[in-house]
């Protein structure tokens, strides 16, 4: 009876950064050989080393070239083999995919083997938010999303998540699976104490994208910027599927040091660590999310959060070191970043960090173990 | 009584002519109408946009300039002037040479090229003259400049003289001005350095040749410099030929050129000199002899007839082949003082007979009578109703069915002719069109407007050639027009066309505008700049070009082109179809019935079904719309999703009358274009008028009206919205006679659009 992890999208590309971060974390915490890596080739799943795992483990613990060449040598042709499915094993399948040939293969799996695969559903917004996406996007994904409908055990990442998953999708008022929070400790050991009085920075992290917002921020902090003297904004992130136009003003923005904007496209951990600790507060107001990681991680550093009340990961969460902004508009959101100029204010809300209770990637590599554990729901 | 004039200024366009004898007559006629009751009517310029800008000077003398060469009639009386009907295409005028209403003037200068070897060289010259010549027949009136081109004008025409007034042709206003500054000392003639002035140019028939050969017989018999001052451009080598006919030596040096003088030196040249020779072997009308006068100088003029017309006195003639007898004249002039202030004093009428207010005098009153004699209105007097043209491309199936609008409108407020390039077949029925597009409606004369319907697709490109040479009516089926102008123009010319549009180099290749939902421009400016009137279908479109392009167009509140009558709808009769059909009764049919693709969300469609029978409904889905070539994808989108035999196709069935079969046996309609610009799609209004209830993308929802059996998914839609707002569908069940669809009609309707047409035409 074995648990086997699907990464063939990872290894085909180690990189660390959005959902192939959440295979890396799990790496991390995974109990020695209680997990083998599979991939997907010629047709089946073949094995790979299990230290595989440790390697994958260790890299994101400190992400080096030799840790990407170590995972490809391990991955290399000559190290796989196949293996057969037995209706005892468990395939935890942690991975977004379009590829045709992937899907095929399982859904031609026999029912039994087919039911006892583990699919984490992160979110449906190419399907309930398609106006956020490339054009395309949502057709095209159709098809895995059609797999994971007829999946038997999804685990989910949020409750929102499940609530779409079971109400939309399948169109059932039934409500099954597990939801499974995503650790908010990527970034490092949890704030024991924290800073206040901090200076007037604001960041937004996160790719940036039209579902983020960003444009909005912006809005809201231009007139700002202007009078407030030490205001500063940053957006941490890549530049994603935007506005030509947006991406040439952002950019500009950027070049003119006077203009209290900042803009930084590549970062380390450690850098959007420090960037986060010497924030007065993170801005997250996407207008859908499927869960909403970095405000999770900007409470676990000790940094309050200015959010949407759409963010499902803090709806989970016991009120404390947010402030929502409702309705969402530039006004109100301006509104809050002025109430955060407020020393009294700010340091209240950063001081709520440390009392609320967030999950880590510990807790979640543990939930997801248990979950594998059990029968097929 | 009030009305529009039209004027054709092409002749002030075109760099020849603009700043020479045809522009500068032109522009006088136009600006002596002050003095007309005819100032009181609107005018109207009309050019060509090939050809160079109009400059400010031109452009005030009328009250607008216009691309547009297609106006509607209208109950006033209006008058088209063609300032110089032989020497532009004929074809600019087409819509005038017919139009109820208007009288047609034409103003001429000379046969010349008719009568004088050298102009007409190439067969297709001569075709063209012929062409221009004949067309002369529908002008009504005639304006020449001299008597002798009215001879010649009805000699070759069979015009008759009530419908010709010679007119004369207007001598430079600068000429009078200088002329009659205050007095300078009387310049005395130079006995010891005499000249004679000539104008001419580089035309040989101007004849500087017998000028020149004249001159120097006299240099000869007196043994001295009698000089000749030739006025006007000559190339080099015509200019090195006359050098020789002097002489080619020293000899030659009476022969002295001024090119592109000032008018002050003009006048002076003329002050000083013994006399002016106008030698030419024909003209139409001598303006250096009518310049002479203007400036005091006696004038020897060669004895062809536009000369004759002018100067009389022999001593003052001379034949044009003939230098002896002219060097005679010009000895005669030398010797006797006293013969040209004589000659000059006969010659004196000239002056202010050729002043451009009398010229235009004499053209306005004449137009002013005939305006008196014709009865005013068009119309109303005529007691009938108006009468349209409309060229739109057979199957104009994105848009209003004119045919049908046409025959089957029960009260229709006008009668129409479709000029379309194949029949139209719609409801089992065939439409032949009047004729094919062409420019037969612009010449007939019997349609009070003619309306050209463009849309962005390959079938509305003859349609657009019409429109782009003479503008007019113009309705709209798409704001966005790149694919037509990219099939009109082909890859290289769309791309200087972009460039044009965006007035700077275009950022990447623009034929992939075709598919991005906000192109840099959506190349309807050309199609703005000639409509008058603009119409759109939908307000949507409306706000699109006013908030794009700052124009306010017209909106003819688009309606369907099938319509069904309340028992076809009924639940017994739709049973019967879809029995009819195969189609099982407990089956929930989804139809799509605009063209499949899958920009049109063929594989979004067929996802939704997929879903929606995981959620246990029995739905089939059934693409009635045009397959193109989309089959294969069709089958291979549903074969992909385990749909194929929940899928039909159009050519399963006798499609001409399933389409409609279809409307009326269907549960559901879904209709999902790519960006719409606003347009409202035929299929989608067709549903509405079935009563269908119908998942359209939100663009095209609105610009329907967005009737409450209407669901609207966001533009940018995905399969489950599709499918939850079909699942609603399925489970209301609604009734299809429903009030909101004849709400839904009567506002959108045949005989509602063709009202609104006439309202926008200003047509009764």
């Amino acid at each position: 009876m074995s648990l086997y992890m699907d990464l063939s999208e990872f290894l085909s590309n180690p990189i660390a950064t959005g959902i192939q971060r959440i295979a890396g974390e799990m790496c991390k915490y995974f109990p020695p050989n209680s997990v083998a890596p599979v991939r997907i080739a010629n047709g089946g799943f073949m094995a790979l080393p299990s230290p595989l795992i440790e390697v994958i483990g260790n890299h994101f613990r400190n992400i080096t070239r030799s840790g990407v060449e170590e995972i490809r040598r391990l991955c290399s042709a000559e190290k796989c083999a196949p293996i057969t499915i037995t209706h005892q094993d468990t395939i935890l399948v942690p991975e977004v995919f379009n590829d045709s040939r992937r899907i095929s293969l399982f859904r031609n799996l026999p029912e039994e083997h087919f039911a006892r695969c583990r699919f984490i559903v992160y979110d449906l917004l190419p399907l309930t938010h398609p106006q956020y996406f490339p054009p395309g996007t949502s057709v095209g994904s159709y098809d895995y999303y059609r797999l994971l409908r007829e999946a038997n055990c999804c685990g989910f990442i949020s409750e929102d998540t499940r609530i779409d998953y079971y109400a939309r999708l399948k169109r059932t008022d039934l409500r099954g699976g597990v939801v499974l929070p995503l650790g908010g400790d990527s970034l490092g050991p949890r704030a024991k104490e924290v800073a206040l009085h901090r200076p007037l920075t604001f960041s937004v992290l996160g790719t940036i994208e039209p579902r983020k917002n960003h444009e909005l921020i912006l809005d809201a902090f231009l007139p700002l910027l202007k009078r407030i003297k030490g205001l500063q904004l940053s957006f941490i992130g890549k530049m994603g599927w935007v506005d030509p136009e947006f991406a040439r003003k952002v950019r500009a923005l950027a070049e003119d040091e006077s203009s209290g904007f900042r803009f930084h496209s590549v970062s380390g951990d450690d850098d959007i660590r420090t960037c986060i600790e010497r924030s007065r507060a993170t801005i997250y107001v996407s207008a859908a999310e499927g869960y909403g990681l970095p405000p999770v991680e900007s409470l676990w550093l000790g940094t309050p959060v200015i959010a949407s009340n759409t963010i499902p990961s803090l709806k989970a969460l016991r009120p404390g070191g947010v402030h929502i902004v409702e309705p969402l508009d530039a006004e109100n959101l301006r509104r809050a970043v002025l109430a955060f100029l407020d020393d009294g204010y700010a340091n209240q809300k950063t001081e709520e960090t440390l009392a609320v209770e967030l999950p880590s990637w510990r807790l979640f590599t543990e939930e997801v173990l248990q979950w594998c554990g059990q029968s097929a729901a | 009584m009030s009305g529009t004039i039209y004027v054709d200024l092409r002749c002030l366009q075109d760099l020849a002519y603009r700043w020479r004898g045809i522009g500068y007559h032109t522009a006088a006629l136009l600006r002596s109408r002050k003095a007309s009751s005819l100032s009181k009517w609107k005018i109207v310029g009309l050019t060509d946009s090939r050809m160079p800008s109009l400059c400010s000077e031109f452009e005030s003398l009328v009250d607008e300039t216009t691309i547009s060469l297609n106006p509607c009639t209208t109950n006033e009386t209006g008058i088209f002037i063609d300032g110089s009907p032989m020497t532009h295409d004929s074809r600019f005028g087409l819509r005038f040479q017919n139009l109820r209403g208007v009288i047609r003037a034409a103003v001429l200068y000379d046969f010349i090229p008719l009568d004088w070897p050298g102009y007409l060289v190439t067969v297709a010259n001569r075709m063209e003259y012929m062409a221009r010549l004949a067309r002369l027949k529908s002008f009504e009136v005639f304006y020449p400049i001299s008597g002798y081109t009215a001879e010649r004008l009805a000699e070759l025409v069979g015009v008759s003289r009530e419908r010709i007034k010679v007119t004369g042709a207007s001598v430079r206003r600068s000429l009078y001005e200088i002329q009659q500054r205050p007095a300078k000392p009387p310049l005395v003639l130079d006995q010891n350095s005499p000249y004679f002035v000539t104008l001419g140019g580089d035309d040989k028939r101007k004849n500087t040749e017998v000028a020149v050969k004249a001159v120097q017989r006299l240099n000869v018999l007196y043994g001295r410099c009698v000089a000749l001052k030739v006025i006007g451009h000559y190339g080099e080598s015509y200019k090195a030929d006359l050098r020789r006919i002097a002489g080619n030596d020293d000899r030659a040096d009476f022969l002295q050129f001024y090119s592109y003088i000032p008018d002050e030196q003009v006048v002076s040249l003329h002050a000083g000199a013994i006399a002016a020779i106008a030698p030419s072997h024909i003209e139409g009308f001598s303006l250096p002899v009518a310049e002479a006068a203007v400036c005091g100088c006696p004038v020897i003029v060669s004895t062809c007839a536009a000369h004759m017309e002018l100067v009389q006195r022999t001593e003052a003639c001379f034949r044009s082949d003939d230098y002896v007898e002219l060097a005679e004249k010009l000895d005669a002039l030398l010797r006797e003082p006293s013969l040209g202030a004589s000659l000059v004093k006969s010659q004196a009428h000239l002056a202010p007979n050729f002043h451009e207010e009398a010229v235009g005098s004499r053209f306005w009153h004449s137009l002013e009578d005939v305006v008196a004699k014709r009865p005013t209105g068009t119309v109303v007097v005529e007691g009938r109703k108006p009468r349209l043209a409309f060229l739109c491309p057979a199957d104009s199936s994105d848009g209003v069915n004119y045919a049908s609008m046409i025959r089957e409108a029960e009260r229709n407020p006008f009668d129409a002719d479709v000029f379309a390039d194949s029949p139209h077949h719609a409801n089992g029925s065939r439409h032949e069109p009047t004729a094919g597009i062409s420019t037969a409606p612009f010449v007939s004369g019997r349609y009070d407007g003619i309306i050209s319907v463009l849309g962005n697709s390959s079938s509305y490109k003859h349609v657009l050639a019409l429109f782009e040479r003479y503008g007019g009516p113009c309705i709209l089926h798409d704001v966005r027009l790149t694919h037509l102008y990219f099939e009109h123009l082909g890859q290289p010319g769309f791309f200087g066309f972009a460039e044009d549009l965006l007035g700077s180099k275009v950022p990447k290749e623009p034929h992939t505008w075709l598919m991005e939902p906000d192109p840099p421009s959506l190349c309807v400016v050309p199609v703005i700049r000639r409509a008058t009137p603009l119409m759109v279908q939908t307000e949507v479109q409306r706000s699109i070009l006013q908030k794009r392009y700052g124009v306010d167009a017209h909106v003819l509140t688009c309606c369907p082109n099938l319509f069904f009558e309340n028992e076809e709808l009924a639940e017994r009769s739709r049973n019967q179809v879809r029995k009819l059909l195969g189609i099982s009764s407990d089956s929930f049919l989804v139809t799509s019935f605009g063209e499949v693709s899958r920009a049109n969300g063929m594989d979004t469609s067929v996802a939704a079904v997929e879903l929606l029978r995981s959620w246990k409904i029995p739905v089939e889905l059934c693409f009635a719309g045009d397959l193109r070539s989309n089959k294969l994808d069709v089958r291979g989108v549903a074969e992909f999703y385990g749909m194929a035999e929940h899928v039909r196709y159009r050519d399963e069935f006798d499609i001409e009358k399933s389409y409609r079969n279809l409307l009326i046996a269907s549960d559901a309609g879904v209709h999902l274009p790519g960006y719409g610009f606003g347009r409202a799609p035929m299929p989608l209004m067709n549903c509405l008028s079935a009563g269908l209830p119908t998942v359209a993308s939100s663009d095209a929802a609105t610009a329907c009206g967005a009737p409450e059996y209407l669901s609207a998914v966001p533009d940018c839609f995905s399969p489950l919205q599709v499918a939850e707002q079909l699942a609603l569908i399925w489970e209301a069940r609604a009734s299809r006679e429903s009030h909101a669809r004849v709400a839904f009609l009567e506002t959108h309707n045949l005989e509602s659009y063709a009202r609104r047409i006439l309202e926008v035409l200003d047509l009764p």
